[in-house]
């Protein structure tokens, strides 16, 4: 028999010996990353933006002692808790769940003035204000816009030094279906009307990216991302979350495997072309029918606990080289000295009064 | 009429009053009796206190106290502002008040959203506490007037500074010195907003800080000010016995 193309192929090119093999052992050893294509020192700067399955990259680094790059902190004076409730440290700035290629171009624009929407305010049923880019930063509203625009510079500027700082910038892509302004493309996390602002049929037109449009936008943000931070390094992977719902007028099943085959063929695509790109299998680990549905919940969307684990061993192992190491505890929260000081000091003050008065 | 107050150090001032204008309420028929919640035999002395700072001798003494007497005026806690607020923090920061929402904050200081500082002083023992305390007095004590606000703080820079105990002018929390008055005056307006709905969720009138012992600078009244940067005098006493007894 002559050679051929298949003769001695490696073990990881054949479905049996790669997935259903060790599948049928344990799912847990079956492993897609065939090499890294950079490796990222364990103190690099490694940010993080994307979907909800996105939260899950910066609590597994921290569980292994890998502390995500975060430039928008809560004032020290909040409570842990408190700040984690309000967003501080869930991605690398409080810019909150960054559904779509487009919606991530558009936060660089904006970050760096080159993007000014016409409406960048929503006021809810009390009057309250919230940012239709960021709906769920601020719990309840605030005051005035004085009060979000001077919130949204804020975190403009801990975006701009996110994006000049980092080594390492993690996306996970998740939708392509978005809601945007027709007046001039703005695009929103949420479609208005479902946390805030109104929805308006003559304004609020619906998009469906497909390849060539998330190409472009993530083509164009490398493009910024480079020009600011010529070294940094993208790792890109999809969301295995299907869609809550799509506003195609199809099943919901058809619209996510339409979805997540475009951003799969994106990735791919911006990642084949692009030096220090690299895409991840967080889709192929999950989805896969190795696993047999056990790394999803019961209501077929959100992610256990075990695909999750199996997605980050997976990337700490491969592009970080940690294997194997037990999570490290963790540190103990944080708590302002300065709080239990001027208390103190106020306490005392207290105190003499009495003395005083006696 | 025979008024309880009950309290903490701000019900001093009250006392004050009592004794400088002993006359003045005497005349208008007016007999004081104070229990101040934080007097060693009621507190740290009390091996019976509980996590809310209430013990049998409190208890004793409320029960002592409130017999005969007419209404009740409630000095609970009101410093919490100033452990957030009265010493400048190593990391300056600033809010967009809910009062002034048009205000821009001050460039150079880190932004706190107005709602997330508002959660922290709320859920924060200083405050909470005596919110706990406030409650549980409600049930022990003759027909309550209202809570008071806290005095405002000195606006004043330097004679807020000058009324500082060397002691506490060394202390390392005073190492940046005092908090802007701009800011310790909005951090004492948002204590009093979250007082505010405090009581109303116990059906108390918050009796303001009186408008005659607010300097034209929105702080506290030099004629009304105490021995320190967080107390007022007895003429601030008068001045809240006037507006409750109105």
């Amino acid at each position: 028999m002559t050679a051929h193309p298949y003769t001695d192929l490696p073990d990881h090119r054949h479905w049996a010996r790669a997935v259903a093999g060790p599948a049928a052992l344990d799912p847990a050893g079956v492993d897609p990353v065939v090499r890294p294509a950079f490796h990222i020192a364990r103190d690099a700067r490694i940010a993080t933006a994307g979907s909800c399955f996105a939260q899950h990259v910066a609590r597994h680094l921290r569980r292994h002692g890998v502390m995500p790059f975060v430039t928008e902190t809560a004032h020290p004076l909040i409570p842990e808790a408190l700040a984690t409730a309000w967003g501080y440290g869930e991605f690398g700035a409080r810019y909150g769940n960054v559904y779509t290629a487009r919606q991530l171009l558009q936060l660089m624009l904006r970050a760096f003035g080159e993007f000014r929407p016409a409406v960048d305010a929503w006021t809810l049923a009390d009057g309250r204000w919230v940012d239709p880019f960021r709906p769920r930063a601020h719990p309840g509203g605030l005051a005035s816009r004085q009060a979000l625009a001077g919130d949204r510079e804020q975190h403009f500027a801990a975006v701009r030094r996110l994006f000049a700082e980092l080594d390492v910038f993690v996306f996970t892509l998740g939708l392509t279906e978005t809601w945007a302004d027709a007046a001039d493309g703005a695009v929103y996390p949420v479609c208005p009307g479902v946390v805030a602002g109104r929805f308006d049929p003559q304004r609020h037109v619906l998009q469906n990216h497909g390849v060539d449009e998330v190409v472009a936008d993530l083509t164009q943000f490398l493009f910024l991302l480079r020009a600011i931070n010529p070294a940094a390094r993208v790792v890109l992977t999809v969301s295995p979350v299907p869609l809550v719902a799509t506003a195609e007028d199809r099943h919901v099943l058809v619209a996510t495997t339409l979805s997540k085959s475009v951003l799969r063929v994106a990735a791919e695509q911006v990642a084949a072309a692009t030096p220090g790109v690299a895409y991840f299998p967080s889709y192929e680990i999950i989805t896969s029918p190795f696993s047999r549905g056990a790394y999803f919940a019961p209501d077929l969307r959100s992610v256990t606990e075990a695909g999750v684990g199996h997605v980050m061993r997976l990337f700490l192992k491969h592009y970080l080289g940690i294997d194997g190491e037990a999570p490290v505890p963790a540190p103990t929260a944080h708590v302002d000295p300065f709080l239990h000081e001027a208390q103190a000091v106020v306490q005392a003050m207290c105190d003499e009064e009495a003395l005083g008065r006696g | 009429m025979k008024l309880l107050v009950v309290g903490h150090s701000h019900l001093d001032a009250v006392r004050a009053s009592a004794v400088r204008h002993a006359g003045l309420w005497a005349a208008r028929g007016l007999a004081l009796r104070f229990v101040q919640l934080r007097e060693p035999r009621l507190h740290s002395l009390d091996p019976t206190l509980d996590a809310d700072d209430m013990g049998d001798a409190l208890r004793a003494e409320l029960a002592r106290q409130a017999e005969g007497c007419d209404a009740t005026l409630l000095m609970v806690g009101g410093n919490a502002h100033n452990g957030l607020g009265l010493f400048e923090h190593p990391q300056p920061f600033d809010f967009v008040a809910e009062d002034e929402p048009d205000t821009a904050p001050e460039p150079g200081r880190t932004l706190i959203p107005e709602p997330l500082l508002a959660a922290h002083l709320a859920a924060w023992d200083p405050f909470a506490r005596p919110a706990r305390q406030r409650a549980r007095l409600l049930a022990l004590v003759p027909r309550p007037l209202g809570q008071t606000d806290s005095p405002p703080p000195l606006a004043d820079p330097q004679r807020a500074w000058a009324s500082l105990s060397e002691a506490h002018r060394q202390s390392p929390r005073a190492r940046q010195g005092l908090a802007p008055a701009r800011l310790r005056l909005k951090v004492w307006r948002l204590h009093g907003r979250l007082l505010q709905q405090d009581c109303r969720r116990l059906g108390l009138p918050l009796l303001p800080a009186p408008p005659a012992a607010l300097g034209a600078d929105g702080g506290l009244a030099p004629a009304c000010q105490g021995d320190d940067a967080i107390h007022a005098n007895a003429e601030y006493g008068r001045l809240v016995l006037e507006q409750a007894l109105a």
